[in-house]
């Protein structure tokens, strides 16, 4: 509170550069980012009753019903090789990647006082978001692949690749909320949109089944999916065998790239679309 | 001022979009997109060290003009320089998780005011200290009064090393006590050398705490210096904005209208001040676009509040006139009877209704002229009329039952 500590240079007039999607320093982002994104995972689990353990369920019993209704009611999957097995990490892939994008699109909206009434980086928002919805999904994928390996699923070389697969699940999610967040804020319509493509992308992703099974006829379609890579090789990468990876799933590998070259150019355009957008959001929430 | 500047702004200019940014062609046609001007060619310099007041009415564009100063609008025209670290937050307690004791939220509001979160934890006992609550800070924010929070959110931001503060209708918050311990704390870091922006609607917080002030008003300065200075430039726009509401267009016909008013005397500044007992002397040319039935032009004396002192019988423009038209030159004289203060004379035209409903008449959009009567302070009275007063010491024997007291 003394005037001593204040240095002249430090006092030196700058131009005020208005917001941005950054802030100053990276230290800062660095700070500003781990605590909102502890916070909010502390606030939606240790708080309540019985706190992580919701976090688990929901995949978790997603997963059961889908799996007596497609294995025992419609008698789906059989010829499928570790059908359960697979299901299992898959859905907590997607439910991820479901939350992740679902909250990082209301991340700038839902702040709304933080952002019209500070100055603050504004990516730290959908960021941090992603990041609680990363850190859900690494517990999540710890207790599901105990469950895996107790289900009877035997550890394979290839499972070394699945890291890099879930992160670039990660990065995909995340692209999409900061394309997410800045459009929800300008139009409140994105959320009716998305819920509609998300249902889609549910399907139009071999989740709950295997790109074999997929007729030639619709296949082009999946294949275009950018989602479709990554869990195609989630797949291979979990149980090998006759099971096809990505290339031999599309057929040739300039046709594996195409949703995969998808995927980066949304990336980009997601970034850039934020970086452009965010200086004017304060003023159209 | 030899204090080195703090604060620089020049020339800012701020537009916000308005309309809808619909997709539907039919919404874009209803409410087309357009500029909303807020700020306009603004331009002030804050000293190191000041505490400075910005005030003006709603939507004066205050708020508007401190998120430029933080960074948080674009600023589509001009230039801001500041010099040192700004709180980055304009509004107490921004950010607050209601969820959460009032030492997490120190930590989280803390690190978003610019410290370290290792600087936020350690001076979390002091901050909550200087809050008095002690006796609270396990208690989840959301059981907090508002007071409470209030007071959280200033101890806060008295512990972040700012070097500019800004903050916004600061004292809408706490009781008195605690409006009087901010006032004594910011007047405390303008002394430290801490420069303080405060915005307020309220004429009172920015008189009780700042050093200089500017008035915004239709977007651009109205007035700036001494805090009293600004003060009375805030009166009267404030009394410009009832006069106009009391006497303006509101259900007015566009079939008449007062074109010119005046005061006679051409001399006269735009807010005369009258000496008291000086007759009110003015002029107008009323305009008559289609004839009206026995139209009459009425005058009024209205207060600074646009409250109705004086209304002056109606005088016909042509007496038994059955359908007036054209224009009129009207000259009025007034006798003056106010005391001193401040008073407007207005001026319209009426057409009477036929069978003599109030509802019925025509009016005309009416015009003001504000003056101020200059005498001797007297005691609140609104009028001015003669009295006399005399006193002479009481006998006992007199029959104090003669006159009525008992």
């Amino acid at each position: 509170m003394s005037a001593t500590g204040i240095s002249e240079s430090s006092l030196e007039l700058r131009e005020v550069t208005g917001p941005s999607a950054f802030g100053t320093t990276a230290k800062r982002f660095r700070e500003l980012l781990w605590l909102s994104a502890s916070t909010d995972f502390r606030m939606r689990y240790i708080d309540t009753v019985l706190g992580y353990v919701w976090a688990l369920a929901r995949p978790l019993v997603t997963f059961g019903i889908i799996f007596l209704f497609l294995r025992h009611i419609l008698g789906f999957g059989g010829k499928i090789p570790y059908f359960a097995e697979v299901l299992m990490i898959n859905i907590i892939l997607f439910q991820f990647f479901q939350e992740a994008t679902n909250q990082g699109m209301r991340a700038l909206a839902s702040r709304e006082g933080l952002v019209r009434k500070t100055k603050f980086p504004r990516m730290v928002l959908p960021l941090s978001t992603s990041l609680t919805a990363t850190i859900t999904l690494m517990l999540n994928l710890v207790v599901g692949f105990v469950l895996v390996l107790i289900m009877g699923l035997t550890p394979r070389p290839s499972w070394l690749l699945i890291p890099v697969l879930v992160a670039a699940l990660v990065i995909l999610a995340t692209a999409l909320s900061l394309l997410l967040s800045v459009a929800f804020v300008r139009l409140r319509d994105v959320a009716q949109i998305w819920t509609v493509i998300s249902r889609a992308l549910f399907w139009g992703t071999p989740i709950l089944y295997s790109i074999q099974t997929v007729p030639e006829s619709v296949r082009s379609f999946v294949m275009l999916n950018p989602l479709t890579p990554i869990f195609v090789e989630v797949r291979w990468a979990l149980v090998g065998g006759t099971t096809p990876d990505m290339v031999e799933a599309a057929g040739s590998v300039p046709e594996a790239l195409i949703p995969v070259v998808l995927s980066l150019f949304l990336c980009v355009f997601s970034f850039w679309y934020f970086v452009r957008g965010a200086p004017a959001v304060a003023e159209a929430l | 001022m030899s204090a080195p500047l703090s604060i620089e702004v020049r020339g800012v200019s701020k537009s916000f979009a308005t309309g809808t940014t619909s997709w539907v062609p039919l919404k874009r046609l209803r409410h087309p997109a357009g500029r909303l001007s807020v700020l306009e060619d603004i331009s002030f310099d804050v000293h190191r060290g000041e505490v400075f007041g910005i005030v003006g009415p709603n939507g004066a564009g205050k708020s508007t003009l401190l998120k430029l100063i933080a960074g948080i609008y674009q600023i589509d025209d001009g230039r801001i320089r500041v010099g040192g670290r700004i709180a980055p937050l304009i509004e107490l307690g921004v950010g607050f998780r209601s969820e959460l004791p009032a030492r997490e939220n120190i930590l989280l509001n803390g690190v978003m005011m610019g410290l370290t979160p290792a600087e936020a934890k350690r001076r979390a006992d002091s901050v909550i200290e200087f809050a008095e609550l002690e006796r609270f800070k396990d208690l989840k924010l959301k059981n907090y009064s508002s007071g409470m929070r209030g007071r959280l959110g200033f101890s806060i931001m008295t512990h972040v090393n700012a070097d500019v503060l800004l903050v916004d209708e600061i004292m809408a918050v706490g009781d008195k006590a605690f409006r009087d311990k901010c006032r004594d704390v910011i007047a405390g870091m303008g002394a430290a050398g801490r420069t303080v922006v405060l915005v307020s609607h309220d004429m009172g917080s920015i008189n009780r705490n700042c050093d200089r002030a500017l008035l915004l008003h239709g977007h651009k300065i109205e007035r700036m210096g001494s805090p009293e200075e600004v003060a009375n430039g805030y009166l009267a726009v404030n009394s410009r904005r009832r006069l106009t509401a009391a006497v303006g267009g509101d259900g007015a016909s566009d079939s008449a209208e007062v074109v010119a008013f005046g005061f006679a005397d051409e001399g006269l500044e735009a807010e005369p001040t009258l000496s008291s007992r000086s007759p009110i002397d003015v002029e107008a040319v009323v305009e008559l676009r289609r004839p009206l039935q026995s139209p009459v032009v009425q005058f009024t004396i209205l207060d600074s509040g646009g409250r109705a002192l004086f209304v002056a019988p109606p005088r016909p423009l042509q007496p038994g006139g059955d359908r007036v038209s054209g224009r009129f030159r009207v000259s009025a004289r007034i006798e003056n009877r106010l005391a001193s203060g401040r008073f407007a004379v207005a001026c319209r035209v009426i057409e009477p209704s036929i069978d003599g409903e109030e509802g019925g008449a025509v009016r005309s959009p009416g015009r003001w002229l504000a003056f101020a009567i200059d005498g001797a302070d007297q005691l609140g009275s609104v009028i001015s009329v003669d009295s006399e007063i005399t006193v002479e010491p009481a006998k006992a024997e007199i029959d104090v039952a003669g006159i009525g007291v008992k």
